[in-house]
């Protein structure tokens, strides 16, 4: 563990995290993995959960910031890691859009432009933009939860970016 | 028209989020903690560990109305960290630990199906099959952090949820929809 918020730095208490002569961006990206639900649970058990790949690797998966996690995946300066997951990343999604064009809008309807797909009896809009997307939005409603943990991952990040702005 | 909910309401309503957000964290590292100390993966007393794991449990129980309503949206978006992980092939936000692309997606597939299955918890009645299912889910993720088949038993624990699904595709009874279908 990096040292989470609050250090005491020779001089008594102090919020800051920010090392001497360290800038802004490099402290965000240091502590970046402190500042989270994991990060916590990794300080409040004394780092059994960092010294352990596999629990690592499943508690970031549940309690990871996915703010800084999303940035520093794509946008990070560490280890070419950005350029990795940008390519790899372009790829996936290259193949997924691949994958979904000519599949989703059309299979299953009798205005589809390949014959064999079509289905008799079924017809209208395609279903994308059909009445299923009350269907879809109850879907996400049900999915709303997910938000709330987006919202701890704000705090820890807003909480990371005030511990980066006063030096130790 | 719905009245608009008093300052104090609103107070109390946030103070109530905080605590819940609170209590599912510390339920999570007490879990977790826990099932390490309890396999010898980390020091510590092994009575406390099962302690711990007894109060996550007596926790989850007595919450697990409201933790049915949390899980979809949770397992979304822990299938979103897995496929960022996969894709940037590290952990979050620390380059020097490397994970298995393979795993990270494989994690993200199970997860995400896990997300689409526990839905229909959201805003049911749970029977004892849904308790007990929701309850052995939790109970698959942990045999996978001390196992290191992680994979393996977030697959088990998504099958697992498929249970109730499953009966009642047997038996034929569908839940009844929220709305009218407008034809």
């Amino acid at each position: 563990m990096g040292g989470g918020g609050g250090g005491s730095g020779g001089g008594g208490f102090t919020l800051g995290v920010r090392s001497p002569g360290q800038t802004f961006s490099k402290c965000m990206e240091t502590h970046a993995s402190d500042y989270s639900i994991t990060g916590l649970a990794d300080l409040a058990t004394k780092g059994a959960i960092s010294s352990n790949s596999t629990v690592n690797f499943a508690a970031n998966v549940f309690g990871g910031n996915s703010l800084t996690g999303t940035y520093y995946a794509f946008a990070g300066t560490t280890q070419g890691s950005a350029y990795n997951a940008v390519t790899t990343g372009a790829g996936f999604t290259g193949n997924i859009i691949a994958g979904g064009m000519g599949s989703t809008l059309t299979y299953g309807r009798r205005t589809s432009a390949i014959m064999s797909l079509n289905l008799a009896g079924k017809g209208g809009l395609p279903q994308a933009l059909s009445s299923s997307s009350a269907g879809v939005k109850g879907f996400f409603g049900k999915m709303g939860t997910g938000a709330l943990r987006l919202a701890a991952d704000v705090g820890f990040t807003l909480a990371e970016g005030i511990g980066c702005m006063i030096p130790k | 028209m719905a009245n608009k909910p008093s300052v104090a309401d609103q107070v109390f309503n946030g103070l109530r989020l905080a605590t819940l957000v609170v209590l599912v964290c510390v339920t999570g590292t007490l879990f977790v903690w826990g099932a390490l100390v309890v396999s010898h993966e980390v020091a510590g007393s092994v009575m406390i560990g099962w302690l711990a794991l007894a109060v996550a449990f007596v926790i989850l129980l007595l919450n697990l109305d409201g933790w049915a309503k949390i899980l979809p949206g949770l397992l979304a978006l822990a299938a979103f960290n897995a496929v960022l992980m996969a894709v940037s092939g590290h952990i979050f936000n620390k380059p020097s630990v490397l994970v298995s692309r393979g795993v990270a997606f494989g994690s993200a597939a199970a997860l995400a199906l896990a997300a689409l299955i526990s839905a229909r918890f959201h805003g049911k009645r749970l029977s004892i099959l849904d308790r007990i299912v929701l309850v052995a889910y939790v109970g698959f993720i942990l045999l996978g952090l001390v196992s290191q088949w992680l994979l393996l038993s977030f697959t088990l624990g998504t099958l697992v949820l498929a249970v109730p699904w499953i009966k009642s595709q047997l038996h034929g009874s569908r839940p009844k929809p929220h709305h009218e279908s407008g034809y």
